[in-house]
Parts: C-alpha cells; sequence; structure tokens
C-alpha cells in the first residue's frame, strides 16, 4: 500500500509537469517553424496573458512581434512591442525590447524613431556588451539619414567589438571605413533641381539623375512635338499643328519634369541601397 | 496510512479526470465534431472570455475574433459567459468595420445579459451602416425599453429618426423626431443635426439625365456643369472642341474623303458621344454623390449619442 501511496504521489506531481504557458510557448514555436506566424502570435499572445511575471510577458511579445515582422506586418509588430513596459526589466529584456523597437522603426523606413531608440540604448544601458550590439543598425540608420561621419564612427566602433585578432579587425575597419569616403559616398541627386532642369532644358533632369535614355527619349519626344507644330504652321494647317504637336509636346513636357524629380529620388533610393547593401556583404564576410 | 492512501488516489483520479476533460475541451478548440460541442466545461469558457477581455483591453481586435472563430458555442449552457464572448467579439467587428459578423455576434447575445441593449443598439446601427436600413429599423423596434427610461427612448427615437432619414422616409422621420426630447443633453445637437441633413436632402435637385446630354450635344461640357460638376465641365469640353476644330481644318483644306479627315473626325467623334454619355452618367453619379455625404452625416449624428451613452 505504501508503494502505491507513493507512486500516486508521483503520478499526481506528472499532471502539473507542464503548465499551460510552457504548452502555449511550445505550440507557438511549432506553429512558427510551419510558417504559421499569425496562430503562432495569438498562442504567444495566451503565454501573455497567463504568465504573471512582466520579465515572461516582456519575452513572448517580442517573440509575437517577430511573428508578426515574418509576415511584414509592422504594425502590428510595433503594437505589441509598445505594450512592453520597459520600468522594472532585466538589462537583457530591456535591451532587446528597445532593439527590437528599432529594428522595427528601421524596418518600416521611421529612421528618426529607430535612431532615437538606439541612442536611448546606448545612453541608459549599463551593460556595455548589450550596447556594443547596436553599432551596426545605428551605422546603417546613419547611412540612411545621410550623416556620413556619424556612420562611420558606429562602423568603426562595431569593428573593434569582434571577436578577431588586431590585424582582422583593422581590415574590416578599412574595408567598411573605405565605403563611407568622400570620393566614394554617393552624390546626392536633388530633386528640385532636377526638376526645374528638366523645365528649362528638356531631359537634361532625367540625364542629372543618371538616366540617359530616358532624357533622350523625353527630349525627342518633345522635338517632335516641336516639328509636328512647325510643320503645320508652315503647311498652313495651323489649328492641326497646334492641336496635335503642342498637345504632344505638352504632355510631354509636364511629364518629363515630374519623371525627372522621380528619378531623382530613384537614384538617391538605389544608391543608398547600394551602400547598405555592401556594408552588410561585410558583416557577413566577417 | 491505509485511509489517507485511499482518499489520496481517490483525490488525484478525480483530479485526473478534471484534467483529461480540460485537455478535451482545448482539443475541442480545433475540432469539427459538432457532437463534441457540449463538452465544454464552464472553467474552460470562463478562461476564453478572460482571455478575450484581456485582447479587448489591448485593442487586439482581430485576435479576438481569431479566438472567438475558433470557439463552438453552440451548447445551450453557459448563456451568462456566451453572451459575454458574443458581445466582445461582436464589439471587435464592428471596431474593425467587419460589419456581417459584428452583426451575427451581437444578435446573438440574449435578453438576460447586461450587454443586451447596448449589442441590439450596435447592430442595428451596423445594419444601418451596411446599407440595411430595414433589418436596422426592425433591430431598434425591437429593443424592450421601458417607458420611464427616458434616456434610452431619446437615444431609440434618434436612431429610429436617422434610419428612417436614411431610408428617405420622411413620414416615419417626423413621426420618431417629434418623440424625441430635444432639450436631453445626450441627443440635442445631433436632432438639429438630422433636421439640417433632412433640409439638406429636401434641396436636392432632381436633374433630368435627358437634358443633361441635350446640352453636351449642343454646346461639350455644359450637360456635366447642369449636373453640378462645374470643373470637369471645362475639362470634358476642351478636347471635344479642339478635335472638332482640327477635323474642320482638315475638311475644308483636305477635303471630306482625306485620311486626316475621317481620322481626326472619328476622334472627334469618339469624344462627342462620349461626352454626351457622361453627361448622362454624371447627373446620376452627383445625386449619388450628394446623397452618401448626407448619408454619412446622418450616420455620424447617430453614432455619437451611442458612444457618448453607453461608453
Amino acid at each position: 500500500m505504501t508503494t502505491v501511496f507513493w507512486l500516486t504521489c508521483i503520478f499526481h506531481c506528472v499532471g502539473f509537469s507542464t503548465s499551460n504557458v510552457s504548452d502555449y510557448e511550445h505550440e507557438a514555436r511549432i506553429a512558427a517553424q510551419a510558417n504559421k506566424y499569425k496562430d503562432a502570435a495569438l498562442l504567444y499572445e495566451r503565454c501573455v496573458f497567463l504568465s504573471t511575471e512582466t520579465e515572461k510577458q516582456a519575452e513572448f511579445l517580442i517573440e509575437k512581434a517577430k511573428c508578426y515582422w515574418a509576415i511584414n506586418d509592422f504594425e502590428r509588430s510595433l503594437s505589441a512591442l509598445k505594450r512592453i513596459t520597459t520600468y522594472n526589466l532585466s538589462d537583457s529584456t530591456r535591451f532587446e525590447t528597445e532593439y527590437c523597437l528599432a529594428s522595427n522603426h528601421y524596418m518600416q523606413g521611421n529612421y528618426q524613431n529607430a535612431l532615437a531608440e538606439l541612442q536611448q540604448i546606448q545612453a541608459f544601458t549599463s551593460d556595455i556588451n548589450l550596447v556594443e550590439k547596436t553599432h551596426f543598425l545605428a551605422g546603417l540608420t546613419f547611412i540612411q539619414l545621410k550623416e556620413w561621419q556619424k556612420a562611420k564612427l558606429q562602423f568603426v566602433s562595431w569593428a573593434n567589438t569582434l571577436d578577431e585578432t588586431d590585424s582582422i579587425k583593422s581590415v574590416i575597419t578599412t574595408e567598411i571605413t573605405s565605403l563611407l569616403m568622400e570620393e566614394n559616398l554617393p552624390k546626392y541627386k536633388n530633386p528640385e533641381t532636377a526638376k526645374i532642369l528638366s523645365m528649362y532644358l528638356p531631359g537634361a533632369g532625367q540625364l542629372y539623375s543618371g538616366f540617359f535614355w530616358e532624357g533622350a527619349a523625353s527630349l525627342t519626344f518633345q522635338l517632335a512635338g516641336l516639328a509636328i507644330l512647325g510643320y503645320g504652321i508652315y503647311s498652313q494647317y495651323y489649328v492641326t499643328g497646334g492641336v496635335v504637336g503642342f498637345g504632344i509636346f505638352q504632355r510631354f513636357y509636364s511629364g518629363g519634369v515630374k519623371r525627372a524629380q522621380f528619378l531623382a529620388e530613384k537614384r538617391n533610393f538605389r544608391n543608398i541601397k547600394t551602400l547598405i547593401e555592401k556594408a552588410e556583404e561585410v558583416k557577413r564576410k566577417h | 496510512m491505509k485511509s489517507l492512501s485511499t482518499v489520496f488516489v481517490v483525490f488525484t483520479l478525480l483530479l485526473h479526470c478534471s484534467i483529461s476533460l480540460r485537455s478535451q475541451n482545448d482539443a475541442n478548440i480545433s475540432t469539427n465534431d459538432s457532437t463534441a460541442d457540449c463538452d465544454v466545461t464552464k472553467e474552460f469558457l470562463s478562461g476564453e472570455l478572460n482571455f478575450i477581455k484581456h485582447l479587448i483591453t489591448n485593442e487586439e481586435f482581430e485576435n479576438t475574433i481569431e479566438t472567438r472563430l475558433n470557439l463552438k458555442l453552440n451548447c445551450p449552457t453557459f448563456i451568462d459567459i456566451k453572451d459575454s464572448i458574443h458581445y466582445f467579439s461582436g464589439w471587435s467587428g464592428y471596431r474593425l468595420k467587419k460589419l456581417d459578423f459584428a452583426i451575427s455576434e451581437l444578435l446573438q447575445v440574449s435578453e438576460t445579459s447586461p450587454f443586451y441593449v447596448k449589442s441590439q443598439f450596435y447592430s442595428s446601427f451596423c445594419y444601418a451602416f451596411d446599407g440595411d436600413n430595414k433589418n436596422a429599423i426592425q433591430t431598434l423596434a425591437e429593443i424592450p425599453i421601458e417607458i420611464n427610461n427616458l434616456e434610452l427612448m431619446n437615444i431609440k427615437n434618434l436612431q429610429l429618426a436617422g434610419t428612417y432619414l436614411l431610408e428617405r422616409d420622411y413620414q416615419n422621420y417626423s413621426k420618431s423626431l417629434n418623440q424625441l426630447d430635444t432639450n436631453n443633453y445626450l441627443i440635442k445637437n445631433e436632432t438639429e443635426r438630422l433636421k439640417y441633413h433632412r433640409s439638406s436632402l429636401q434641396k436636392i435637385k432632381n436633374k433630368s439625365q435627358f437634358l443633361a446630354g441635350l446640352f453636351s450635344a449642343v454646346i461639350p461640357g455644359s450637360g456635366k456643369f447642369y449636373a453640378g460638376y462645374k470643373g470637369q465641365a471645362i475639362a470634358a469640353a476642351i478636347p471635344t472642341i479642339l478635335f472638332g476644330a482640327v477635323a474642320t481644318e482638315q475638311y475644308f483644306k483636305s477635303g471630306p474623303k482625306s485620311f486626316q479627315f475621317i481620322s481626326f473626325a472619328s476622334l472627334f467623334s469618339i469624344f462627342y458621344v462620349g461626352n454626351i454619355w457622361g453627361s448622362v452618367i454624371s447627373v446620376r453619379t452627383y445625386r449619388d454623390d450628394i446623397n452618401n455625404k448626407i448619408d454619412n452625416g446622418i450616420l455620424v449624428d447617430m453614432h455619437i449619442p451611442l458612444r457618448r451613452f453607453f461608453d
């Protein structure tokens, strides 16, 4: 009977060995692995609901936000992260929350907000190992904000934190800072300048933005319009020449001005993207 | 020792029965077997209700709907808990403007629930927002309100007046309006606004589509001007007049059989006929635009007192 008693005790304990939180957490991980991110997010929310510790709640909300990242729903990930109260959290969880917030803002293209979060981490986190993790993202954010010198400083700090020999660190530093040397920096194409150029010299704005063939095509069509207008006047078909020739010219002229402005923005976006890719390539290599 | 062990074994078995029942309920969330519907326990449903309340507090409305859809609430037991679940999920549907879902959930809240009256008012509003005024009126008419509950009676009559106005049933609108206490703070401003919407509806002129077409046939663009689209009239007239001028020039200089004349005359004809047809259509479009604008105003003025009273 004594044996039965002890077996009963063990059996009893088995019943409580798995709590609901860990069950839901396990299910959430499985759902995320199966790419069912919405289901995983809801399961993580159940974990948040059932958890009594703010630390664990924060961890689950971070996992939930990551599920929304996977489906590019940055609004919902942001609202999940914003629910975390960083007061009373451990340094590492608070860092993770603020770093995720910064990453979320970066992915949404809100670079000023991303920078504000990163600066907050760098200013208020006492653990230097955690601060070191922010340098690369801060460097990328400064590139997006076209603050090249600040970006360079962040990348140098990042290279110094790597677990490599001094000679390798020096190579990485040279490699990444060379990307931000004056001569390698992408030239900023001012959309307003492109617009004004195309207003006075058709096709020049496109050429300024680096799109030669588009500029040439725009100029050709506008000249063709003017040629039709001239020929109409010359052959005394004033109305036809005016309507058809001027119509073609006017359409391509106003369209060309707007297009030049857009192309300058496109060129700037591409240049920054290339620079970011090169910086990420350096990080990947090492 | 023997008796203690026996008691402990019995207790443990009972406990595990309860745990296995709970696991079974968890499994019921995803099962499609309708025979298992009544296996849910009160604890399980309460737990789900608390989770839904947690979602609502955190404005996780989509997750609320998702959680509700995973639940089976066909069993005729635990009505109070189910009412609350229906109410909160309906509220989430309303917040996300998933009107069909909101209506179906809110209408399932039973009369015994403290959420019943609010659910009925909001489901009626959702019907009206969805353009189903008949059901909105019917839902409102069926809300049981005690005669001495003046505030709620005023809200009901204002909703009825608004919905009748959306339905353009002016006779019943006036009846409902006359029953309102226009000095009541809950509805005072909105009553005035409803009167303003009524007068705006009266001012809408019933313009003729035939006349709009005829005007555009005589002077291109004038039909649109007549319909009410004054800016569009010039934009519509310019290409028609220009192609007409080119076709005329080609007629006199190149002759009626020339390729140039035929091309430009065809272009002119397309623009000319298109302009007439556009003017005919624009009479109705303009009328619909004005009506939609007024309807949106009415819905806003129906919505504000609801939020003011219930929230």
